[in-house]
């Protein structure tokens, strides 16, 4: 199921214990501690951010439903009996869809690294932002920063910037508006 | 028109500017429309390349409130028999731990958590419209002492508490951002009354995920501070800290008290009455 590539993590037995007899608080836990995994899983299955945003859902609805099978036996593998519940949730959405997996072969094997082409389109991207950021104003470059790059929420945003929380909705409503209309940036998006 | 308006729904969306109710009209919407879907996927794989890293921070914070949000309105039924014995189990010692809760609260002249009694409602939300998408609710329950023994009784809005009672409040909390939360009542007169944090404390009463609602470790004894009348009881829900005095200083506006603490901050109201203990209205 794991491949070489695949780091092992082991929840605590306790924990898991409490999450297969159906303790919300042990659920909780166990959605913080592995959300990350799951994501990597939705997105090896789905392209689109917005098919990766429902899969991620119906991968946790479907942990959730199912979490009584798990045998607490076995229970340094609930990290990857989750990933493998996550991506047979993905097949059925996929089959569900008519449609082919978007990304195939890294759909089917999990352990496989993202593609040179994928990487070269995301060097793409990068390059087509800087040249985006480097057109900004000062206040805007600052507001890209902590915003879009270290994701600070706003509220720290502006206290940093000395500016208002209002002003950094604002300024990210007009950044992005700036960028989904920018066509170089649009193009080396879409050739993801 | 409408491709217009949810081009703007989706800018929103990334600028953490929309609530849940919102997020899932958006959802809906793009569940059916292939140009728009475009238009969010493409600001994702830009906010994305920005920060550098294939799901963002942030984005990752809102897929899972949707996916707590519909956990919490029953999208995935409870595991059935697997689980049971362990249920039995759980179930004993929650109830020996309500026991003991109870007495110990009382003991020390305090009301203690009621049990469960159903799912929330009558919101107030910020930007919402309450209900079942809330992310966040406070529920009020009134406990009378009856010869000595403690009796919860929830209060929907609008309700009457005796001040010979004690208030409980319990919280829950669907998102992943929420880490504070501040309680305070206020009155007919206006004064504010701060519940959590302590009179003696700063700043707001930090608070977790919960699914399920998690009473507050204290009642309110109403005897003490509070007069009959009308009573608000305010639950300002936020991602940071907020001190006391900043809080004190939006109450004064208290229809845009959202607006006033900044973005990221939800609000839910509970409207109560106060009346006199039986023996005063007598």
């Amino acid at each position: 199921m794991s491949g070489t590539g695949e780091k092992r993590r082991e929840l605590d037995r306790d924990l898991v214990v409490r999450f297969v007899a159906g303790d919300q608080e042990a659920f909780l836990e166990v959605f913080r501690a592995i959300r990350q995994e799951i994501a990597a899983v939705v997105q090896r299955m789905f392209r689109s951010p917005f098919d990766q945003e429902e899969a991620f859902q119906e991968a946790w609805l479907q942990l959730h439903r199912a979490r009584a099978q798990f045998d607490v036996n076995r229970h340094p593998e609930l990290v990857g009996w989750a990933r493998q519940v996550a991506r047979n949730r993905c097949i059925d959405l996929i089959k569900a869809r008519s449609r082919r997996p978007e990304v195939p072969v890294e759909a089917l094997d999990p352990a496989a690294e993202p593609s040179q082409h994928r990487d070269a389109v995301g060097a793409r991207i990068r390059e087509e932002l800087d040249r985006f950021v480097a057109r900004l104003d000062e206040e805007q470059q600052r507001f890209f920063q902590l915003s879009f790059v270290e994701e600070l929420p706003h509220d720290e945003a502006a206290r940093r910037l000395g500016i208002t929380a209002r002003r950094c909705k604002y300024l990210k409503k007009k950044i992005l508006a700036r960028m989904l209309r920018s066509p170089a940036l649009r193009r080396a998006a879409e050739a993801t | 028109m409408t491709h217009r308006r949810y081009t703007r729904l989706v800018q929103a969306c990334f600028a953490d500017e929309l609530d849940a109710t919102g997020q899932r009209e958006l959802l809906d919407h793009l569940r059916g429309c292939e140009r728009c879907r475009a238009e969010f996927d493409l600001a994702a794989a830009l906010t994305r390349s920005a920060a550098g890293r294939e799901v963002g921070a942030r984005e990752l914070d809102r897929w899972s409130e949707q996916v707590l949000t519909r956990i919490a309105q029953g999208a995935a039924p409870p595991p059935p028999a697997r689980g049971r014995r362990w249920s039995w189990a759980a179930g004993a010692v929650a109830a020996a731990a309500l026991v003991i809760a109870l007495t110990l609260v009382i003991l020390r002249g305090e009301g203690g958590p009621p049990r469960s009694v159903g799912r929330p409602h009558d919101v107030q939300l910020r930007g919402a419209d309450g209900g079942e998408q809330a992310l966040v609710d406070i529920e009020v329950f009134a406990i009378e002492l009856h010869h000595g023994q403690p009796r919860p009784r929830r209060v929907p809005d609008g309700g009457e508490v005796g001040l010979d009672e004690y208030l409980q409040l319990r919280y829950r909390n669907h998102s992943m951002r929420v880490r504070h939360l501040y309680l305070v009542a206020v009155g007919a007169d206006g004064a504010p009354l701060d519940y959590f944090p302590r009179p003696d404390e700063e700043r707001s009463t930090a608070i977790s995920e919960a699914l399920s609602p998690v009473a507050l470790p204290r009642s309110i004894r109403l005897a003490k501070r509070h007069r009959p009348g009308p009573l608000r009881i305010i639950g300002i829900f936020s991602e940071g800290p907020l001190a006391r005095g900043r809080v004190h200083g939006a109450l004064a506006d208290l229809g845009g008290i959202g607006e006033a603490l900044g973005p990221g901050v939800r609000v839910v109201v509970r409207r109560i009455v106060l009346t006199p203990p039986p023996a005063e209205r007598r």
